[in-house]
């Protein structure tokens, strides 16, 4: 009886936190958990056979939304392996030793990912794919993301001993973030929920300082880079997969700062040449032109649906043909 | 596999499914057996291994020296078992240590030594297991208990999951008699076994992971620099920490071996509630204390054989109790400290004429402040990285350190000294009592409201999955 009623009282706490958290406006994310690479571990697991492959930073985890995707392909397997932050070849690197994938990766770059110093920006999460143990992988069934892409007031900054800090500070209870991440790694930006002529400068600041402080390679050093990983890309075509490069939207100040130190002519427009598989470029064509960023780099979570829908009218006719077939349309590298 | 996991609730919903159906008594011994083995493998599946030889060697050595006539032969059996333990302790726990020690010895004496990079993991529990073992084949050869007949019994007691990868270090004594008759819990016995695993996790979540340890990280954090007074917040707070790590975890496992109808050994006892070292250590970390005590510090003569031989075995046994914890200097310094205290406290009762004052409770609160501080300061070389950094924190707290150094924020002292207080309190408050008998005498409505409580707070104390500090160990 005891248990049974400590059992009632703390299911109906956790439903009263639950309702109080949402209604302050705070949503679940699997975000800032400390434990984002173990669904990245998870999702990896699932890139097998020709199962479609997202791979990317940020801007790909925010412009592509998971459920237009199914909605349009239900019988494909989708996997989102983009990690904000960290530039993506080590996992296409990773994708390309795996004989068990012979799926499509939409690889989400800009020209400065394939320097050498970024290649393994990513190996961490790689590593921690490798480095599972089949048999404590399968025993470590964690549920705890299963309920925290559910559950709102499982946030590390709702934490009851946090909050509890906070009131005695006489502090005032943590304010919804404007980012949020679901179970299936996609994430969630809504500009709506933050300031967002602050966010715009402070981007601009950060995109102009990241690549002022760069050495910027010679477009005859970048072509040497990208050659590099050219083999990758095809030893997944020998099996039957593809790679697309798709340059996800940016907006305002963003484009003139890249164009300033990556002229689009010089980099961007040689990759489909230099790789000798289909790029995109989301301002090439109409239907995903007009897209803004409010940030100047991301979209927000109401435009990725509609921008996932427009890129795979886009893609369509490229995904539908093999690997190898070149009658179909849009031009290569345009 | 970590008991604040969900794989553990899963995990340990099915052990509990089989344990209580309707199958034989040995059916059962082999379902907790393989569950144990499964608990151990899903860290490192081919560690098991390691588990399997320990218990073949010290079963067969124990078998051994039983039937042996001649003592020459029983003493040879013991080397083995000895050799076989300590030699995969000593490889796999102090390879890199011996090792590094062995270079940097070679290299004061001009030698040139370039040691291989041996890349050794150490497999999770081993200390624990090990002494162990070795407990059973020690206690067969001094003839203080008998080989055991069944080896389905003995090998669950070498593997069985609730305390095999951090303790409570379990005598065969204690642990084969319970496997003859079939273990079921009383209802009363489940319903206490379920509050210490849920005590066990507020400690270890709540307590230890999200309120102490990110300001612990942030004191013995490379850079810090702290102040006199953040250096005692910062040490008091792994105080804290690494109590409710190490006693969530026996809480953990007495709890849910008491599900399971088993009983193991108190592991801890209001520690910081002590009076006097030796008070710690018969409150602290208990089953390893009288390890300690019965299988190194009475075999080396314990206090039999005059002062200075007295202080002389204190000294050792707390020096290899400290390297026990660790590869590591730092921790033979912690365990030397604590050799220290204990050699002085022996000194002071034997040489101080008793005052009335030390029996008031004016002198027992003066004397378990000491005893806390001084504790304190031996835990900052159990936690620093290194002996540059132990030093920076002790002066720092000692007072020769600089107060212009980085202090903690107003939340996080808050945090400290509220979280650490209660702790203190609750320690002094049932100082003379035990924890089962305390909540046994609150009402039913109270104990419910105490576990939802427990519950709600572990379940919205998300945060990062830290493993219990005594894996490495």
């Amino acid at each position: 009886m005891i248990w049974l009623a400590a059992l009632g009282l703390a299911v109906a706490a956790s439903a009263g936190l639950e309702v109080f958290w949402r209604s302050r406006g705070h949503r679940p994310t699997t975000n800032g958990t400390g434990t984002e690479v173990e669904p990245w571990v998870e999702a990896r697991a699932r890139a097998t056979g020709d199962a479609f492959v997202l791979v990317g930073q940020s801007r790909a985890q925010a412009g592509f939304c998971g459920e237009t995707f199914r909605q349009r392909c239900p019988d494909q397997e989708f996997v989102n392996l983009a990690v904000s932050g960290l530039p993506p070849l080590a996992t296409l690197r990773d994708l390309a030793g795996d004989d068990d994938f012979h799926g499509t990766i939409l690889c989400s770059v800009v020209p400065h990912v394939f320097e050498p110093s970024e290649l393994d920006a990513q190996q961490e999460y790689v590593d921690a794919y490798h480095h599972r143990d089949a048999l404590a992988g399968w025993l470590e069934l964690d549920l705890a993301p299963w309920f925290r892409a559910r559950m709102a007031s499982l946030q590390p900054k709702l934490a009851l001993p946090r909050v509890a800090i906070d009131l005695a500070l006489r502090r005032p209870l943590p304010t919804p973030d404007y980012v949020t991440v679901n179970g299936d790694r996609s994430m969630v930006i809504d500009f709506s929920a933050t300031d967002v002529e602050r966010l715009r400068t402070w981007r601009i600041e950060r995109t102009r300082r990241g690549l002022a402080n760069r050495t910027i390679p010679s477009p005859a050093r970048w072509a040497e880079d990208v050659r590099d990983i050219v083999p990758w890309i095809r030893a997944i075509e020998a099996r039957g997969g593809r790679v697309i490069f798709v340059r996800f939207p940016t907006s305002g100040e963003h484009v003139a700062i890249t164009e300033h130190y990556y002229p689009r002519a010089d980099y961007w427009d040689r990759l489909a040449d230099l790789t000798g598989v289909r790029t995109f470029h989301f301002a090439d064509d109409p239907r995903t032109a007009h897209f803004v960023c409010p940030d100047t780099s991301h979209l927000d979570w109401s435009d990725a649906p509609r921008f996932t829908a427009a890129l795979l009218d886009v893609l369509e006719p490229w995904l539908a043909g093999s690997s190898g077939d070149e009658s179909a349309a849009p031009p290569r590298g345009r | 596999m970590l008991f604040n996991s969900s794989t553990f609730l899963v995990f340990f919903a099915v052990v509990l499914a089989v344990h209580y159906s309707p199958i034989s008594w040995r059916l059962k011994k082999h379902s907790l057996l393989w569950a144990s083995y499964l608990f151990y493998a899903a860290w490192n599946p081919p560690f098991v291994v390691l588990l399997w030889l320990s218990t073949l060697v010290d079963w067969t050595a124990a078998q051994r020296i039983a039937i042996s006539e001649d003592r020459r032969r029983k003493r040879a059996w013991l080397v083995l078992s000895l050799v076989s333990n300590l030699g995969l302790l000593a490889f796999f726990k102090y390879g890199n240590f011996a090792l590094e020690n062995l270079q940097a010895l070679l290299s004061a004496c001009g030698v040139v030594y370039q040691p291989p990079a041996l890349d050794i993991l150490l497999p999770v529990g081993i200390s624990f297991y090990t002494f162990q073992t070795l407990s059973y084949t020690l206690d067969v050869y001094f003839g203080r208990a008998k080989p055991w007949h069944s080896f389905l019994d003995f090998a669950l007691y070498v593997t069985f999951f609730p305390q095999l990868v951090a303790g409570p270090i379990v005598r065969a004594t204690c642990f084969l008699p319970q496997c003859v008759e079939p273990r079921r819990a009383t209802r009363d016995q489940f319903g206490w076994g379920l509050m210490l695993l849920l005590l066990g996790l507020f400690q270890k979540v709540v307590v230890a992971d999200a309120l102490l340890a990110p300001i612990v990280d942030q004191v013995y954090g490379t850079g810090f620099g702290p102040s006199g007074t953040a250096a005692w917040q910062g040490t008091v707070a792994f105080a804290g920490q690494i109590f409710c790590d190490f006693a969530g975890y026996s809480s953990c496992a007495i709890g849910a071996a008491m599900c399971l109808g088993f009983s193991l050994p108190e592991n801890f006892r209001f520690p910081y509630a002590a009076i006097g070292f030796s008070d710690f250590w018969r409150r602290w970390h208990i089953s390893l204390s009288t390890w300690l005590r019965d299988y190194l510090y009475v075999p080396l003569g314990g206090n039999r054989r005059g002062a200075m031989r007295t202080h002389g075995n204190l000294m050792a046994t707390m020096l290899i109790g400290g390297l026990w914890h660790g590869a590591s200097w730092t921790f033979v310094v912690w365990g030397g400290l604590h050799g220290a205290f204990l050699v002085v406290e022996r000194w002071l009762r034997r040489h101080l004429p008793e005052r009335r004052f030390w029996s008031t409770a004016l002198g027992r609160l003066a004397l378990g402040a000491a005893t806390f501080a001084c504790v304190c300061l031996a835990w900052v070389f159990f936690r620093a990285e290194s002996f540059d950094q132990a030093w920076e924190i002790s002066t720092a707290m000692l007072g020769f350190g600089s107060e212009i150094g980085a202090g903690l924020t107003r939340a996080q002292a808050m945090t400290v000294h509220v979280v650490m207080g209660a702790l203190l309190l609750s320690h002094a408050a049932l100082r003379n009592d035990r924890l089962e008998l305390a909540v046994a005498r609150l009402p039913h409505w109270s104990k419910a409201l105490f576990a939802s409580c427990l519950l709600v707070l572990v379940i919205h104390s998300p945060g990062d999955q830290r493993a219990f500090l005594y894996f490495q160990f």
